[in-house]
């Protein structure tokens, strides 16, 4: 986005919501209080000939949420109209959000999504009305979205959570008592990020592995982290390396692989002379990487951690009592 | 700096004065805004007025050039087309657009900042007083990348799904390594990777690409092009011409396939695949998963995460070519080659 429409859009945004406090009117414009008053700073300098003082908008804030009041902006107070871009991206946000929420906020989606499918004129109506969506995500079951309302509840009040949880490192279910922080869809799967106090730190916790969830209402007072950037892919792969992971595959797999891996923060696949290939990445959580090789069958071998291998041999050994 | 300060002020103070000029202004009322008052010769400043509405164009600001007659020339804003209509959103609903915008504001790429700059509009166009006091922290975020590997030719198509912009890449397919052109249409995630759906030009045929198997870095078509470049096809259906299936689909697929589940891990079957697929279930817990194809890898993929806990019931081929891909592979780890 240009400075100048970044400028115009908050200019609106606050003449349309006098007297918002100052942190919120900063989150609900994507941005620091610290930049948004650089910026109210720059308003400042906006005006009407012939520029005596009563002229220029002018920037108040009052109280001790410093609440922020332009005074002589109304002509501002409407925004622009949609560009093309920004009425996609609602669209697409719009529709990838949905299959994600729980079932309440899916239903407030849709009808939000045609109410202003309706309201909006130009191509942000077309757009907006347009039946073939941009992003087509597989669909989560009802359990799931109850789980994510019910979870996504218990972040915002930060009340502590006892999960029913299938850790696939012992293979088998357990109890946790959880201080939840925020879910995080990373990949294909939603996780909450929470302080787990059987572990005495902080877990990600997929939540296709959750059988039950149960509320105590205790109000935990435990602080997030700082914070990292756990909206991105990164934060499973992140932080001090557990391990170093190798892989080697076959001639046949080698360049599925090296498509898949390529670009991945520290992984490095290298061909090998008789066309097979090895993979290497640091390795920050396991939980994934014994699928991903039996995935691959005969065609892949484990080559190191040691512990890992001997790991995903007892898999497999169990894999086959079970079909004896 | 023309006009003696800054341009983005500049800016803002000719928006400020054609919002607030219901009629329009005229060359010798624009003289009077500070950025085009200065020294400089009446045809630069013209000029400068000229770059400054094609930018103020570029955020959807479309101003009108008005010939009166010979001698007078008027600049308006069509308020009509050029502003948001007033809507009516309640305070539920402004708050649900919030949690949107939080969910997407650490997206990289144009997905997040065109976002974000729509939501503030609505926000503004919905009107004073409807937010509530206190906005519920942000606790839920969410991403369109699948695999880290994905990430820059994701955000490159991405773009150009916002623009309607063609793009061209090298691709690898089964057959082949060579260069497509495409006219993207949409973005499907199966199996923990994305697709590209959208029109191979050189084709003239709609295709599917796997994005992972992109070589290299995705390019816009025509850099210079206008947007946008094409339209997308009414009655396009990207599940037409995609699997839906989770273990994948189609020739060499196996097809009624049955997993069963032990009590303990049924649960995790129920939270991926109820209502998705055929369950069904046993007095001691346990449960059949009925699927009407899978491959074997992606499927094992899946199953390697419960040890132990399923076994391939049927069909008898594929649970015979599990085993003894399981006994290949104990058989590699216990020394043969990969």
């Amino acid at each position: 986005m240009s400075r100048l429409a970044d400028m115009v859009n908050l200019v609106t945004f606050l003449s349309a919501n006098p007297g918002i406090p100052l942190r919120q009117a900063a989150a609900a414009t994507n941005r620091s209080a610290k930049q948004l008053l650089k910026d109210l700073d720059r308003v400042l300098l906006v005006g009407l000939p012939p520029y005596d003082p009563g002229s220029y908008i002018n920037v108040r804030l009052i109280g001790q949420q410093q609440e922020v009041h332009l005074l002589l902006s109304e002509h501002f107070s409407r925004p622009l109209t949609f560009a093309a871009q920004e009425a996609v991206a609602l669209k697409y946000a719009l529709e990838h959000f949905a299959p994600g929420a729980d079932a309440e906020s899916a239903g407030q989606v849709r009808e939000l999504a045609q109410a202003l499918g309706e309201a909006l004129h130009g191509r942000a109506r077309e757009l907006l009305r347009e039946k073939a969506p941009g992003f087509v995500t597989p669909p989560r079951t009802d359990r799931m979205r109850h789980m994510l309302g019910e979870l996504t509840q218990a972040c915002e009040a930060r009340q502590v959570v006892e999960l029913e949880y299938y850790s696939s490192h012992r293979a088998a279910l357990g109890r946790r008592r959880v201080h939840p922080f925020e879910l995080v869809e990373i990949g294909a799967h939603f996780y909450l990020f929470a302080f787990c106090e059987l572990a005495n730190a902080t877990r990600h916790f997929r939540l296709d592995r959750i059988r039950s969830i149960r509320n105590t209402a205790a109000r935990s007072t435990r602080k997030p982290p700082p914070r990292r950037k756990t909206g991105r892919m990164e934060s499973l792969f992140e932080g001090k390396p557990k391990d170093k992971l190798v892989i080697r595959f076959s001639e046949q797999a080698a360049q599925e692989v090296a498509d898949e891996w390529k670009g991945s923060p520290g992984a490095k696949v290298k061909p090998q002379k008789d066309g097979r290939a090895v993979l290497e990445t640091p390795l920050f959580n396991h939980f994934w990487a014994i699928g991903y090789v039996m995935g691959f069958g005969e065609h892949a071998e484990l080559l190191e951690p040691r512990w890992l291998r001997a790991e995903l041999a007892q898999t497999i050994r169990k894999s086959l009592d079970a079909h004896a | 700096m023309p006009g003696g300060i800054d341009k983005t002020e500049r800016q803002l103070n000719l928006i400020s004065a054609l919002l607030k000029a219901r009629e329009g202004l005229v060359w010798a009322e624009i003289t009077r805004i500070n950025g085009y008052d200065d020294a400089a010769a009446e045809r630069s400043r013209q000029r400068r007025l000229e770059r400054d509405l094609h930018d103020i164009a570029d955020i959807g600001l479309m101003v009108e050039r008005i010939v009166e007659d010979r001698q007078r020339t008027r600049w308006a804003i069509h308020r009509g087309s050029a502003l948001l209509p007033s809507l009516t959103l309640t305070g539920e609903q402004r708050v649900l657009l919030f949690r949107i915008g939080m969910a997407y504001v650490d997206e990289a790429g144009a997905l997040g900042r065109h976002l974000s700059t729509a939501l503030m509009k609505l926000q503004a166009g919905a009107g004073r007083g409807a937010m509530p006091v206190e906005l519920p922290p942000a606790t839920i975020r969410r991403s369109l990348l699948r695999k880290p590997g994905e990430g820059a030719p994701l955000e490159a198509i991405v773009n150009a799904l916002l623009h309607r912009r063609r793009i061209a890449f090298e691709y690898r397919s089964r057959q082949a390594t060579g260069r497509r052109v495409v006219a993207p249409y949409a973005l499907v995630s199966r199996r923990g990777g994305w697709y590209l759906l959208g029109l191979d030009v050189d084709r003239g045929a709609e295709r599917t690409f796997r994005v992972s198997r992109i070589r290299g870095r995705v390019s816009l078509h025509t850099p210079r092009g206008k947007a946008p470049e094409y339209d997308i096809p009414a009655g396009f259906e990207p599940e037409r011409s995609f699997s839906s299936q989770a273990f994948g689909s189609g020739e060499g697929a196996f097809r009624d396939v049955k997993i069963r589940f032990d009590a303990e891990v049924a649960f995790a079957v129920l939270n991926e695949f109820e209502g998705s697929y055929h369950i069904t279930h046993a007095k001691d817990g346990s449960l059949v998963l009925h699927l009407p194809f899978a491959w074997p890898g992606e499927l094992m993929n899946y199953l390697g995460e419960f040890p132990g806990h399923w076994q391939v019931q049927q069909p008898q081929d594929l649970r015979e070519l599990v085993v003894k891909r399981l006994k290949a592979s104990l058989k590699v780890l216990q020394g043969g080659a990969p």
